[in-house]
């Protein structure tokens, strides 16, 4: 099983230190938090890849049956899936397919985040922090192995996006969990409001683009983190945790 | 039919079948397409993978019914089962089986987590299966499968089902990673307890990992189980290639590693993921020598020699994810969690803080208890309701077993059956009323009984008259279809100072119950010091000829350091605690040094204030601060003068954004336990409350640590919460502060999909008591968002909540 490296900085930012550095009682109880998750978590993941295509607005509108809403945004035809959302397509601009993939730290988080709610509130919110780090640097570090192995085969990863961001439906969880048939490989559940269980969970979609040899940086770069977890196509842009 | 397996089951060889799914897709089915309505519009295909498993040699088929329930199904769920099992049979017609194979109904995870730490009711679960069972078991059905199972609770749920609408056998199997752990953190002697308990009758592993990974796993459950084993590994590890999911291990070397695994002794079986008919017709060859394609109907002699299953004398009691097996060494039943003679316990069972009662079984936990006493019973107090909700919360925080100890059955069988694991229960006696009782509950459940030895007419004086009532005790219990390696004997502690003869009479009992009956023993030692001064001595040395006599389990206070110390030393001197590796670590640390709190820096100023401490979030040494102050101040001088200026002063700091969060809860936490510290030293100094609150993470929604941030920071500002939980539905809230007459309402929701119940509970809200404030928070809220659903406030963090109720109450 991997051991995740979370980096602490990201877990300082969780925790609302903007510029400061925490104290040193606090970067201990973080060593400590840190190592329980890294001995306690089980950290798994499933991806697949499906062919896409996007179908521009006004040509989804020639469907029968669009909705008012509908006939101005673009379609994603995804494997079984028509996904109504032009972030999504924004995202998916040029890709011919696309992994989607889900990932999970397993039950441990949600577990030590409950008990120490009972014991100490403060290590509960360090947990919660280094967990949502751990789960984010676990995507990263598959993103990076998926990122190698793609561009030897003349493929560029553009960033990953999620279920929630910008305009792409929370209720796509369903279909991705379906498709990967998580419950079964990972044990990635949902609840009936679209909760995932265990919560340290991400699913995303990470479109594929064939690269052109001649134009090598055709697609968004994949290098930075704000890209990798596409911060900078979301548009929430109040979010607390916008990089 | 049915008895026909049960007679073939742990006598001979059966073998199971394969895959299932990818057999389907080959055939066509797309990813994501729902595997079961082939049942009805691809029935040949079905009819025809199924055959070929019978070709092959499979003596067990499963229907295709493994995702088939109410979730996925919701209008057409009969048919589909009752397809699947017609489809299994026409199968079994055509290869011309239909005297010696079987069709099992094949039930598989509902793809939702239970609660606790879910959203799916247990009930609910059960009865989601239950619809399952009456289908295929109507449909003719020959016995149940339960496999590929992540979840133990979720097992369980599923076999009750079984049990509770069917005669039919139940065979269960579950999934474990390399490292022979479940997701939810089950073992095989954690599933082995549980499953034995609840009466399968075979139990075992399938999915996930190859042949040879799972050879350990089978050798656990050989060493545990008494049951007949059954295992189903996938073909080797899967990878995708050219779009489409390949294993790495063929059929011959499928048949090689299963060899093996069939020489430790297994009883039963087959393939899972990537395998299909030419993996069985490889085991076929492997354990009967018949070549391919030889007639399957009647077996030779086989060459594998098969070892019918071996009785194991394991007392073993479960959790989730940790087994304790009983007379292996004594083992620690803490007491704690008991109200009698607890003031404070009393308290908390009175005002629903189940917090508290969490925080009085973590605490045993780190002091070394190796299972929790579990008693409710308080008047005034719904019992039942109480143990089905606190069992459930107890196992959400903590893996070690409990033992439910009540003398209402009621209150024991909603304990036992929302319990995930097998539980100790406490207690029956030689009375057969109480036996009559209990014992079906243990016969239904599972469950290691505590026989405690007195009867109708009372506690016999002598040890041979407690005797008698331990042989009835067994005999009565035999007759339930228990075993004597479920039932441990309490040979009951009388008071030594009423009768100076009646310590050496337990410990004799207890001499006699081990020598001659075998028998497992339970005692609690401290009432053997009643009347008596320094109690703790001579409880201590109780404990430590109760253990030299062979005690299996004390139950003790393990928060007393003086009954830890006899206790692991009577270990290291019993040759209980090898290499005394258990005494080491408990002492070779200087006394005092505590493990699990927080490092903390040397105070600045030796005779700093609890204040000075609360603001740097030193629990320890503000209390210690406190109590000290307490010899010259009063209880509220020090509250009012000290703690509430040092929360104050963390408060505007945090505001101002020069402190945060995990330093202002620090500093909570330390200001929670000056509280409590001066309150135990002064009973009623309690603070001036300012006002009582209702918090609530709103229905649908299970995130409930902001909740639970604000409820600590509002506490130690000075206000009463009624904290009432997460997943709360809109009425409960309503309902509450009507009765209540509650003047502000917290609501958490973290998801946009929960928000829509936060407004309904603000329209409730309205409706019922207009005069109630209701402030809102959480992630996706914003202050426009929550105008728009009504709120009075919305509270961008827990001081703001704070803030806002000074303003309400203020």
């Amino acid at each position: 099983m991997p051991i995740i490296e979370p980096r602490e900085k990201e877990i300082w930012r969780y925790l609302g230190y903007r510029n400061e550095e925490p104290g040193q009682d606090i970067r201990d109880r973080i060593t400590h938090c840190v190592e329980t998750l890294q001995r306690e978590c089980t950290p798994k993941h499933i991806a697949r890849e499906f062919s896409l295509e996007i179908l521009p607005a006004d040509a989804a509108h020639a469907g029968p049956e669009g909705g008012k809403s509908r006939e101005t945004l673009p379609v994603i035809r995804l494997h079984d899936l028509a996904i109504t959302s032009s972030s999504l397509a924004k995202n998916l601009q040029g890709c011919e397919k696309a992994l989607l993939f889900a990932a999970t730290l397993g039950h441990a988080p949600d577990r030590l985040i409950r008990r120490a709610s009972v014991t100490h509130m403060s290590d509960a919110v360090i947990y919660q922090a280094a967990a949502a780090e751990m789960i984010e640097a676990y995507c990263d570090s598959l993103n990076d192995g998926w990122n190698a192995s793609y561009t030897q085969q003349g493929w560029i990863l553009h960033p990953r996006f999620s279920p929630g961001y910008g305009d792409l439906s929370l209720s796509l969880q369903r279909d991705i969990i379906r498709l990967l048939d998580t419950p079964r490989q990972i044990g990635l559940t949902l609840t009936e409001s679209l909760i995932m269980l265990p919560s340290k969970s991400v699913t995303a979609i990470i479109g594929l683009e064939r690269t052109d040899p001649d134009h090598p940086a055709s697609a968004p770069q994949t290098n930075c983190a704000a890209a990798r977890s596409g911060c900078a196509s979301c548009t929430l842009t109040d979010c607390l945790y916008r990089r | 039919m049915r008895n026909r397996f049960l007679d073939k089951l742990g006598k001979e060889w059966l073998l199971f079948d394969g895959g299932m799914g990818s057999l389907l897709q080959k055939r066509g089915l797309k990813t994501g397409e729902l595997p079961e309505t082939w049942n009805l519009t691809h029935r040949e295909d079905i009819i025809d993978i199924h055959r070929s498993y019978l070709e092959a040699g499979s003596d067990v088929i499963y229907t295709n019914t493994f995702g088939a329930n109410r979730f996925k199904y919701p209008d057409s769920l009969s048919e589909i089962v009752s397809g699947a099992v017609s489809c299994a049979a026409e199968a079994r017609k055509r290869a011309g089986r239909e005297d010696d194979a079987f069709v099992a109904l094949d039930i598989g995870p509902c793809g939702r987590l239970l609660q606790p730490m879910g959203d799916l009711a247990f009930e609910d679960a059960v009865s989601l299966f239950s619809e399952i069972v009456a289908a295929g078991t109507k449909a003719g059905a020959d016995l149940i499968v339960i496999e590929t199972m992540n979840d133990s609770l979720e097992t369980k749920a599923a076999v009750l089902a079984a049990k509770e609408n069917s005669d039919l056998p139940v065979v269960a199997t579950c999934v474990f990673d390399e490292k022979g752990k479940m997701l939810t953190g089950g073992t095989p002697e954690v599933i082995t307890a549980m499953l034995e308990g609840l009466r399968v009758d075979a139990l075992g592993a399938n999915c996930s990992l190859g042949p040879d990974k799972m050879v350990s796993v089978a050798r656990r459950f050989l060493a545990c189980s008494s049951l007949p084993v059954v295992i189903k590994p996938n073909a080797g590890i899967p990878r995708v290639e050219n779009g489409e999911t390949v294993y790495d291990v063929g059929p011959e070397e499928f048949a090689s590693v299963m060899a093996e695994i069939a020489d430790l002794g297994i009883h039963a079986m087959g393939g899972c993921c990537g395998t299909d008919p030419s993996y069985i017709r490889e085991l076929k060859k492997m354990l009967y020598g018949t070549k391919e394609g030889a007639a399957p109907a009647g077996h030779p002699a086989p060459l594998k020699a098969f070892i019918p299953p071996v009785p194991k004398d394991l007392s073993l009691v479960s959790s989730f994810a940790d087994a304790v097996r009983i007379g292996e060494k004594t083992v620690i039943i803490g007491e704690r969690i008991n109200p009698t003679g607890k003031k404070r316990f009393k308290e908390a069972l009175k005002s629903h803080d189940m917090d508290y009662i969490l925080s009085q079984g973590l605490q045993q936990e780190d002091a070394g208890a190796d299972i929790l006493d579990v008693n409710v019973g308080l008047p005034g107090i719904d019992e039942t309701a109480m143990m089905k909700e606190l069992v459930p919360l107890l196992q959400s925080v903590t893996a070690l077993p409990l033992q439910l100890d009540t003398a209402d059955p009621k209150a024991l069988e909603a304990g036992m059956r929302i319990y995930n694991g097998k539980p100790m229960v406490n207690s029956v006696n030689g009375r057969d009323d109480v036996m009559d009782a209990v014992f079906p509950l243990v016969r239904k459940y599972g469950g290691v009984v505590v026989g405690l030895l007195l009867d109708e007419n009372g506690i016999p004086e002598t040890a041979e008259g407690r005797f008698r009532i331990a042989q009835k005790i067994y005999q009565k219990a035999a007759s339930f279809g228990i075993q004597p390696k479920d039932i441990v004997i309490d040979c009951l502690t009388m008071t030594v100072s009423a009768n100076s003869r009646s310590a050496l009479t337990t410990l004799e009992c207890m001499r006699k119950i081990r020598h001659e009956l075998g028998g497992r023993t339970i005692l609690g030692v401290s009432n053997v010091s009643f009347g008596l001064p320094q109690r703790e001595n001579i409880n201590a040395a109780f404990l430590i000829m109760a253990i030299r006599e062979g005690l299996d389990c004390a139950i003790i206070n393990p928060n007393s350091e003086a009954m830890m110390s006899a206790f692991r030393s009577a270990l290291a001197l019993t040759e209980q605690d090898p290499d005394f590796n258990a005494y080491i670590t408990a002492y070779a640390e200087e006394p005092g040094s505590s493990q699990s709190a927080p490092k903390q820096d040397a105070p600045e100023a030796s005779n700093a204030g609890p204040g000075a401490y609360i603001e740097r979030g030193m629990e320890t040494k503000a209390a210690e601060a406190a109590l000290q102050m307490l010899q010259h101040a009063d209880a509220l001088t020090i509250i009012n003068e000290e703690l509430v200026p040092a929360m104050d002063r963390v408060g505007a700091q945090f505001e101002k954004g020069t402190l945060f969060l995990p330093q202002l809860l620090r500093s909570a936490e330390a200001a929670k336990k000056t509280f409590e510290a001066i309150k135990a030293a002064m009973p009623g100094s309690d603070q001036a409350m300012k006002g009582r609150m209702i918090l609530a993470t709103v229905e649908g929604d299970i995130h409930d640590i902001g909740k639970n941030i604000v409820r600590i920071l509002c506490e130690n500002y000075g206000y009463e919460v009624l904290d009432l939980g997460k997943n709360v539905p809109a009425e409960t809230i309503v309902e509450t502060a009507l009765k209540e007459d509650i003047k502000l309402v917290g609501l958490s929701a973290l998801m946009t999909t929960t928000v829509t119940h936060m407004e309904e509970t603000i329209r409730l809200l309205r409706e019922k008591k207009p005069d109630t404030k209701i402030v809102v928070g959480g992630a996706v809220l914003t202050p426009e968002y929550a105008r728009l659903i009504g709120a009075d406030h919305y509270a961008r963090d827990a001081m703001s909540t704070v803030r806002y109720a000074d303003e309400v109450f203020g």
